[in-house]
């Protein structure tokens, strides 16, 4: 069998890293031995001279050798003593002195001594031991990534005719430099199928088809070609394949996973967000602003169909990730999850393994674990909440608390002796924190007015003392129907559009207690954990009854002693809500002596009048998404190899040294606003565009120029052409950030459009297309299979947005919090980026073609080839059930239209030879029915041709 | 990690990554045939695995780790008689509670073993006991997590991928790497037995009792017209061919479809227990009178059958034992424990007996298993709740030595005191047994090369026979 043949083949290349002269050889096999076992001795650094004057932190070192002479002869392993030495036949030489290296550690120096000693330039090793060793600078100068864009001219090139787009003179530069030529053009039905399943994931029709082919005979086909593309990229389809790719990144998923795997509530108004943004080609710069601090945006971004608020959905990115509902140790669980979030966001936007620095420095690349850690102090500065995104602009612009003439009164100070967590009489700047607008812009100033709720209306009050007074016009607030809210505990109450939020603390000594008014609940948010569903926390929220002067309420929360904490605070919706002050003492303060202000008339009208006018202007039912809310700044430590109980160098809010240096953000919050800010100056760093320029390619031409689009550090992959890759960058940059326009380009270049058929001489000379010399043969994505099938059994329905179609449950897909009834099997017909995401109950059929697991980023889906996928095709009652419906179709059409012409067209994009037509009609008999259509669609279906993109 | 395009030489790399199989695995054990002993790094002497997962986590001192002083200090406060005590998942922290059951010594070792477990007791002399396994999550999920992937969150590798990863799988026509699903999917999900990053060929497959045992492996419908349609795919792929220039993507594709087919009819054959015979079923407890008894029996002989087949790795889940939740006796402890015992005891045992009568004992090995232990006080009055500090899990066969124990903990079995073994000891030593050193199996993903046993792990040596 050729395929047994083949396989043999398999198994006589070198597995990946195995060839000694690589340097990645050296950096997984050869560095690591040296840096942990010979470096504590043979590092050297300021305080410590290398023993016997030898210095293993360079090749350099190792020729240079010691006292006794070099330690390494090149490529000559019985001559180096340092093989010598490993090799423990001298007992006068024996290294390590407290142990002989592994047998295959000291196989593997040998092999690296003989083949060179390849040690990538400028790649020397910090010494270990000593932190101050870690090399910073010499990394950011040593790997390109750090460097500024380097635009270089269009290159020449010899074949002048061939090029249609810059992008294509520096491919075929190269492809001339080495003596090769690119392929030929495909076939327009080829390079149509292409185009539609790269811009809007979905196949042409035969209709559409025989147009382009009709077009392209008549003017050129590049002319038929630009027509086609500025109409899919005009479709809302192009949103919905482009948004999935987006979703990859960010490990979108709807549940939390863990025991029970709860919502994560409206999550799906993320991913219309990203659909929109893409289908309004919003700059890439803001998309990526919304994402990192799309809640601190002064002129936020609206959707103009419902005018509701676009900026803020963006941070819901954040809180994607898996979540654990009731951590024994929360401040270890705190860890883990900010560990994914940064893993995340390093990995989409920066290209960049930032978590890999959370346990000790980055092994390869430039970035510090302080750097690590800063990130962290800024995510510990933020938090979550459940925002609004309907009327938050009308909201915003409510005037509160007119100031009122009449003289302060005095009020009773804090007692002495207390530790102040907040004095709404006293503020410090960025004190003042409360999502939405019901407790105004400030506090209400002693002696001022405040307005009361009566069953006749609103009546001014004098404020006995400062505090944030709730007004009660927002007693109205309300999720929309439909609107899933926060598993457990807090999902009870409605917190959105009236919380206020105290600074964050240090808990102890002694509780907490809170000088309040009236009535509501009290959440602590120890460690930014937001999900009160299990016994450990349940006592987090604490509720306090109607009381119609300040007193005293006590939260006890010596449970978290140590941990870092803020209060949300919001009022119970049926009376007056104020909170004064909070304050950490052992025991409750005595309550301030009751008012002795007299109500007043004065202003009423107008007051009352300005009140009832504003609450008429507010909209009480809200969609509600997960999203970022700033806090006051939270100063940390590095956590010393990641262990939050070790705490080392303390931290403050900044981005990477290497990109912004070492000053920490200008703020009181968290400073996610000046990181997007630092992060989309192409003048501070390249990385943004270049990562998402890269991206972009990846999806178009099947590799990117950096091959591993997540990774652009030293264990990353080297870009094939790294001009190319700052010209496009640059050239992103200069057009506005604007993906469209880069995607339209890079599809109208002659390079995008060659064949993907394999020229024996040019695969000799360039076997993995390293240089693009021809179109690479792609599997298509999970979800375009699933779309294709649809779309061309007729059963499509190409309804866009909403909540998600529920997941299908097979008898297989079982476990805690599996949902009580299964979705439909078809999906509603719905595309497949509208498929609900249940982390713990993930789509089998998607799953098989290989859409990632939602747990971190994943830019470069795996592409494999398992029989589970054949089973699918074969057995799965949903393709069965395609193959029927387009069965029906086929033999209600009758045989007059060349029914088997459709079919190629539809299927495959292309029209069927006659050999194929014979081969179809034997099957189908004389006269086919329905059933013999649908076997022939089901047939047609597991032909490879359908899921392989030419 | 793979790139997405498809070159030729990419694509026979790509197709080797496929072997493991979602489903099945016979493309995986050519390559195991043409490849002999690549994947080990020294001579193996397990060539399977079979993992008995005791969902929940069993009780140590009710099981394996007799401690006569819970008996001495029953009732008393355990902030007054232990040195420290940590929080705990449901912060209900009761009296100092002895385990209601005896305790006595079994086999030529003289192993100790509660009266919970009759059976496995009369396989003392084949057990390897650790009495020092320490997790570091005190929440089922995480610590699932962590039993299965070395990593206390979603999205790693489970132990099954890694084995059927490295070793691939001697089985033609059954997956590498099969969940005998005895009715709990484990918290956390089926992502316990996910690929992860590893190619999803690599992922566990879910057998269920039901018809068909394995998802899509039924065609639906007659087998006539099913070949008749395949005849058709595969002319029309001939007929294409030329359009993709040969592509080594496209052969592999086909192949895989060809292992599929084939699949389907091995599955009625592993499932169909018709030629056992009595004597052996009646040794499962096929005819015990416990319902859960006879599904558990039935899940430890489809386990010896697979094994028979070349499945790599065997994963066996508990049977829902209503109305207790798995082995989680955060109350009811001795009705709890005394039905999830009575559930598996017995199959457990006979497994052991009969895969040692086949000779299979030797090459196979078994490894019992909870994500954690529980408390040596009550949680409440009756119960007893998430212990990470301590408990014991069990090796047999495979090239582990019988009849020993390793580790030891304090007076109460709350914490270790010697010999602490981690999970990624307990992964380095299960690799180990298998041929592997788990600091070299290895893959690329998001810039490192990931490792089960992330970058620790020690083999347990002394119970390395």
């Amino acid at each position: 069998m050729r395929f047994s043949g083949l396989l043999v083949l398999l198994f006589a290349l070198p597995a990946r890293g195995s060839d000694p002269a690589s340097a990645e050889f050296f950096e997984t096999k050869v560095r690591p031995v040296l840096h942990d076992r010979c470096m504590p001795c043979h590092g050297g650094d300021a305080k410590k001279t290398p023993k016997g004057g030898l210095q293993l932190t360079s090749r350099d070192g190792l020729i240079k050798g010691g006292d006794s002479g070099p330690a390494v002869v090149v490529g000559h392993p019985a001559k180096s003593r340092l093989i010598e030495a490993i090799g423990y036949a001298n007992p006068d030489l024996q290294m390590p002195p407290k142990g002989k290296l592994p047998p295959a550690a000291v196989a593997d120096l040998t092999a690296w001594v003989k083949a060179g000693a390849v040690w990538p330039k400028g790649t020397a090793t910090a010494a270990v031991a000593v932190k101050s060793q870690f090399d910073l600078a010499g990394r950011k100068a040593g790997h390109w990534v750090w460097q500024p864009m380097r635009v270089s001219p269009v290159p020449h090139v010899n074949d002048v005719n061939w090029p249609r787009t810059d992008a294509d003179r520096f491919l075929l530069a190269k492809l001339e430099a080495k003596g090769l030529h690119p392929a030929p053009d495909a076939d327009p039905y080829t390079l149509l199928r292409r185009v539609y399943l790269d811009l809007i994931g979905l196949p042409p029709t035969p209709v559409e088809i025989e147009t382009f082919v009709r077009d392209s005979k008549l003017r050129t086909p590049h002319a038929a070609l630009e027509t086609v593309v500025d109409r899919l990229l005009a479709s809302p389809h192009f949103g919905e394949r482009w948004a999935r790719h987006w979703l990859d990144l960010v490990r979108y998923a709807e549940t939390k996973g863990h025991e029970f795997d709860p919502s994560i509530p409206n999550a799906y108004l993320y991913r219309d967000y990203v659909i929109r943004a893409f289908n309004a080609d919003v700059p890439y710069d803001t998309f990526v602003t919304e994402h990192v601090a799309g809640d601190l945006v002064k002129e936020p971004r609206t959707n103009p169909a419902d005018h509701s608020e676009e900026s803020i959905v963006g941070t819901a990115f954040w809180f994607l990730g898996e979540e654990v509902h009731s951590p024994v140790d929360i401040r270890q669980d705190e860890a883990d999850r900010f560990d994914n979030r940064i893993d995340v966001f390093g990995k989409t936007f920066l290209g960049l393994t930032v978590a890999c620095a959370r346990c000790h420095d980055h092994k390869f690349d430039a970035i510090s674990a302080k750097d690590y850690y800063s990130l962290f102090a800024m995510l510990e500065s933020s938090g979550y909440r459940l925002a609004r995104v309907d009327g938050r602009q009308t909201e915003k612009k409510f005037r509160r608390h007119i100031p009122d003439p009449a003289p302060a009164s005095s009020e009773s100070p804090l007692p002495g002796g207390v530790k102040v967590v907040v004095d709404y009489a006293h503020l410090l700047p960025g004190q003042w924190m409360c999502d939405g607008a019901a407790f105004g812009s400030e506090p209400v100033y002693a002696g001022n007015i405040w307005m009361a709720k009566t069953e006749t209306g609103f009546e001014p009050r004098r404020a006995e003392r400062t505090a944030a007074y709730y007004n009660r016009a927002f007693d109205q607030l309300k999720p929309s129907p439909g609107t899933q809210l926060d598993p457990g505990e807090l999902g009870k109450r409605m917190w959105a559009g009236r919380t206020l939020r105290t600074p964050a603390f240090t808990i102890g000594p002694g509780p907490v207690h809170l000088l309040v008014r009236g009535s509501g609940f009290c959440y602590a948010a120890v460690s930014q954990h937001s999900m009160i569903n299990g016994p450990l926390h349940g006592k987090l929220v604490k509720g306090f009854s109607k009381s119609d002067r300040f007193r005293w309420v006590t939260h006890d929360l010596s449970n978290y002693k140590g941990l870092t904490c803020h209060l949300e605070l919001t009022p119970s919706g049926d009376s007056e809500f104020a909170v004064a002050a909070v304050v950490q003492v052992e025991k409750p303060p005595p309550d301030p002596p009751a008012s002795n202000l007299t109500e007043t008339k004065e202003n009423a009208a107008i007051q009352a009048g300005d009140v009832r006018s504003q609450s008429l202007t507010i909209r009480p039912a809200s969609r509600l998404v997960p999203a970022m809310w700033d806090g006051t700044t939270v100063k940390d430590h590095v956590f010393v190899r990641g262990n939050p109980r070790t705490p080392g160098e303390p931290v403050a809010p900044r981005f990477l040294e290497a990109v912004a240096g070492t000053a920490p953000f200008h703020t009181t919050g968290s400073g996610r606003l000046e990181l997007a800010k630092q992060m989309t100056n192409p003048a501070i760093t390249p990385l943004v565009p270049r990562v998402m320029v890269n991206r972009i390619w990846h999806h178009l031409f099947g590799r990117g120029i950096v091959p591993s689009v997540d990774n652009f550090g030293i264990m990353g992959e080297a870009p094939t052409h790294p001009e190319l890759l700052d010209y496009l960058a640059d050239r992103f940059v200069k057009d506005g950030w604007s993906v469209k326009r880069l995607i339209r380009t890079l599809v109208l270049s002659r390079a995008y459009a060659m064949s993907s058929a394999v020229d024996p001489r040019a695969d000799g000379a360039d076997p993995k297309n390293d240089l693009f010399h021809r179109a690479n043969l792609r599997r298509l994505d999970a979800e375009v299979i699933r779309d294709s099938l649809l779309a061309d059994s007729g059963k499509l329905d190409p309804k866009m947005f909403g909540p998600s179609v529920p997941a299908y449950l097979t008898p297989f897909l079982d476990g805690r919090g599996r949902p009580g009834k299964s979705g439909p099997l078809d999906g509603d017909g719905r595309r497949s980026i509208y498929l609900e995401v249940r982390r713990n109950f993930l789509n089998p059929f998607l799953l098989a073609f290989d859409t990632p697991i939602p747990f971190s980023t994943v830019g470069r889906r795996q592409v494999s080839n398992v029989p589970a996928q054949s089973l699918i095709l074969m057995n799965d009652p949903f393709v069965h059930e395609m193959a029927k419906a387009w069965g029906k179709q086929l033999a209600a059409a009758g045989t007059k239209n060349e029914p088997i012409r459709t079919v190629y067209l539809t299927a495959f994009g292309r029209p069927p030879t006659a050999a194929e037509v014979a081969t179809c009609r034997e099957f189908l008999g004389e006269k086919p029915n329905e059933e013999h259509w649908a076997e022939l669609a089901h047939a047609v279906f597991n032909a490879k041709e359908y899921i392989f993109l030419r | 990690m793979m790139p997405r395009f498809l070159t030729r030489r990419e694509m026979l790399a790509r197709s080797a990554n496929g072997f493991g199989a979602v489903a099945l695995t016979a493309l995986l054990a050519e390559q195991a045939r043409a490849n002999g002993a690549k994947g080990t790094h020294f001579p193996a002497t397990a060539k399977n695995v079979i993992f008995l997962y005791m969902d929940g986590g069993p009780s140590q001192v009710d099981t394996f780790d007799p401690k006569p002083a819970l008996a001495k200090y029953n009732g008393q406060n355990p902030y007054k008689v232990l040195p420290r005590v940590e929080p705990t998942q449901f912060d209900a922290i009761g009296k100092v509670l002895a385990s209601p059951w005896k305790f006595r010594q079994h086999g030529q070792s003289g192993l100790w073993v509660s009266d919970l477990f009759p059976h496995v007791a009369k396989c003392a002399d084949d057990l390897a006991v650790v009495r020092s396994a320490v997790s570091n999550f005190s929440e089922h999920t995480s610590a699932n997590y962590f039993l299965h992937t070395g990593n206390g969150f979603q999205g790693r590798p489970s132990a099954g991928s890694w084995v059927t990863y490295g070793l691939g799988s001697e089985a033609r026509d059954l997956p590498g790497f099969v969940v005998l699903d005895g009715g709990l999917i484990p918290p956390g999900g089926l992502d316990n037995f996910n690929s992860g990053f590893l190619p999803a060929a690599f992922q566990g497959s879910v057998f269920r009792a039901g018809d068909p045992p394995v998802a899509n492996a039924k065609p639906l419908e007659p087998a006539a017209e099913q070949t008749e349609k395949r005849r058709l795919t595969r002319r029309l792929d001939e007929l294409a061919n030329d359009r993709f220039g040969s592509a080594d993507a496209i052969e592999a594709a086909i192949a895989n479809a060809e292992t599929a087919f084939r699949m389907q009819a091995a599955v009625p054959g592993l499932t169909d227990l018709s030629k056992e015979t009595k004597e052996t079923k009646a040794l499962y407890g096929l005819d015990a009178a416990f319902e859960h008894t006879r599904t558990f029996g039935r899940q430890c002989l489809l386990a010896r059958r697979l094994v028979e087949r070349g499945v790599r790795f065997v994963e066996l889940t508990c049977p829902h034992i209503a109305p207790h939740d798995r082995w989680d006796q955060h109350g009811g402890l001795k009705k709890g424990h005394e039905d999830n015992a009575r559930g598996v005891d017995q199959p457990i045992g006979a497994l052991l007996t009969d895969l040692k009568a086949r000779g299979l004992l030797r090459t196979t090995l078994v490894f019992w298993a909870g994500e954690f232990g529980r408390t040596p006080f009550a949680q409440g009055s009756d119960g007893r709740d998430h212990n990470p500090y301590a408990f014991s899990v069990w090796f047999a066969g495979g090239g582990a030595k019988g009849g020993v124990v390793h580790g030891v903990t304090d007076d109460f079995g709350y914490k270790v005191v010697k010999d602490k073994v981690e999970m990624y000891d307990l992964h380095a030593t299960m690799l180990h047994f298998l041929g592997v050193d788990h600091t070299k199996q290895t893959f690329r993903f998001g810039g490192r090369d990931m490792r089960l046993t992330d970058v620790h792990g020690n083999v347990i040596r002394p119970i390395v026979a």
